[in-house]
């Protein structure tokens, strides 16, 4: 609005106001175009009640999987968003004038490199722009693609129910057993198996317990720490096996034609190594088959190996194996669910020892997971 | 303990985990009742199917190859297997969203309250 003189009428700003004005305009239009189109974030700007494209940053451009957009009204351009979340808060904001974020909406966009709609998940704010004349122009989005997060999340909310199922089952054996045990008193042979199967079931929700408490450790960027003592390997595999079929029945067997295999070595550690290893086998092996877990030494090296039958992990599920709470896609499509942190802890038990673990899996062969350690060199201490 | 069954009343306990399955036969046959395991569902609905009919499953949900909610969905499709009734013993919260069954027991389990229920499905009192 233009200044008012009763006495002569109204009074136009002179030239030079007039471009002080312009100047700042375009030095404000620059800084949001700086903002906007720099952003690392997507962001959008849709005018009117039926959300014409008017402006967007290549970060939202990515998002809409290159589609025909800009001028088209919301529905033109997006025909298969007129039934979610997006479009119902782009009309509540125009109409209310009151800001909206909404968390963790879904939405499909396109791989770049395979082609494929993925899932992705994102945080959006929604705030509506004025005009001059303080009528609504339109709504300014701004989305924060949040999919890791959320992966993350999933994750994290399997793994609690799959530990909390799992610490279940060894304590309802080992429960179970003890008030058998209670009714049986009077036969001792009966009475002291299951004693034995109480201890190996407490065992068990102990190591899970402790493999939880490594986790956090290797999450934090620690290994898994070691008190290496003089042992003989094959007495550590041998009480392992035993305690296998005590647990599992008579699946498994153990294969070593060696005599002492003496080193130094943290015998628990390897104990869960070899478990956490059997685990895998009973999971995702064939039902019922044969487990093997063998030892074979050399002259400067001694390997545990674990065979299984069943379906074979694939090349690309191999490369993620020993990466925390990362699940196979079949492993985690399989009923049998895991934490998947047991190869995490195979790694980090053969690294601490100076070894290394490698897997060879096929339809023919089933899998075998090999761990070799030196018998000279490198042994901490 | 003695205990006056008419005639030996089978159970089918369908259970993954090798030690709750053992330790649930034993508890069971000193009960006096004949026990048939299987590991899974698909191999729970082979005996079903082949062996005598027992009088009552005792089942789990979380199993390789076939869960007890694919197994509870074909034993209840099928007329000759649906009256048996099913007791779920499971580690899972899924109590009240599994349809079909007869009574549902959480892990970790109370020996005296499973042969209780065991006891009140088979008609052993």
């Amino acid at each position: 609005m233009f200044p008012f003189n009763e006495n002569s009428g109204v009074v136009f700003p002179d030239i030079g106001e007039r471009k002080k004005i312009e100047s700042r305009v375009q030095t404000e239009r620059q800084k949001f175009e700086a903002i906007f189109f720099n952003s690392v974030t997507p962001m959008a700007i849709f005018r009117g009640p039926e959300f014409i494209v008017e402006r967007l940053n290549s970060q939202y451009e990515a998002l809409l999987s290159g589609r025909e957009v800009f001028d088209k009204t919301f529905l033109e351009a997006l025909p298969d968003y007129s039934d979610t979340v997006i479009f119902e808060v782009l009309k509540e904001v125009f109409k209310t004038g009151i800001p909206k974020n909404i968390k963790s909406y879904p939405i499909y966009i396109k791989n770049k490199t395979s082609r494929k709609m993925e899932e992705h998940f994102l945080d959006g704010t929604f705030v509506r722009m004025d005009d001059a004349e303080g009528k609504p122009y339109g709504v300014f989005n701004h989305v924060i693609d949040v999919t890791e997060r959320e992966k993350e999340r999933v994750l994290r909310e399997r793994f609690i129910s799959t530990l909390t199922h799992d610490l279940r089952t060894p304590l309802t054996a080992a429960k179970i057993s003890a008030q058998l045990l209670c009714r049986k008193i009077t036969n001792p042979e009966s009475g002291l198996a299951l004693a034995k199967r109480i201890i190996s079931n407490i065992n068990r929700a102990d190591r899970m317990i402790r493999d939880l408490l490594d986790s956090n450790r290797f999450k934090a960027g620690e290994g898994i720490p070691i008190i290496p003592e003089k042992c003989d390997l094959k007495k550590v595999v041998e009480s392992v096996v035993r305690e296998l079929k005590e647990l599992h029945g008579p699946r498994f067997i153990f294969v070593g034609n060696t005599g002492e295999v003496l080193g130094f070595w943290d015998r628990t550690c390897l104990q869960r190594l070899i478990e956490n290893l059997s685990d895998n086998a009973i999971k995702y092996g064939l039902q019922n088959a044969q487990i093997t877990i063998s030892l074979i030494n050399a002259e400067d090296w001694v390997e545990i190996v674990v065979h299984n039958l069943g379906n074979p992990i694939s090349h690309e599920d191999q490369k993620n194996l020993f990466n925390p709470y990362r699940r196979t896609d079949s492993a985690a499509s399989s009923e049998h669910r895991g934490w998947g942190i047991g190869l995490m802890i195979v790694r980090g038990v053969a690294e601490a020892h100076g070894g290394k673990v490698r897997v060879e899996s096929s339809q023919e062969n089933g899998t075998t997971f090999c761990v070799r350690f030196p018998l000279k060199g490198k042994v901490p201490v | 303990m003695t205990k006056l069954v008419q005639s030996i009343q089978t159970i089918l306990v369908v259970e993954d985990d090798y030690s709750i399955r053992e330790t649930m036969r034993e508890a069971l046959e000193t009960e006096s009742y004949h026990v048939i395991t299987a590991e899974n569902g698909q191999d729970g609905l082979n005996k079903l199917r082949l062996a005598s009919k027992p009088c009552l499953v005792l089942l789990d949900m979380m199993m390789p190859i076939m869960g007890g909610r694919e197994f509870l969905d074909a034993v209840l499709a099928d007329a000759v297997l649906a009256p048996i009734p099913v007791l779920v013993v499971s580690a899972s919260s899924e109590k009240g969203r599994i349809q079909g069954v007869a009574e549902f027991i959480k892990k970790p389990v109370d020996l005296d309250l499973l042969l209780q229920m065991v006891a009140k499905y088979t008609g052993v009192k």
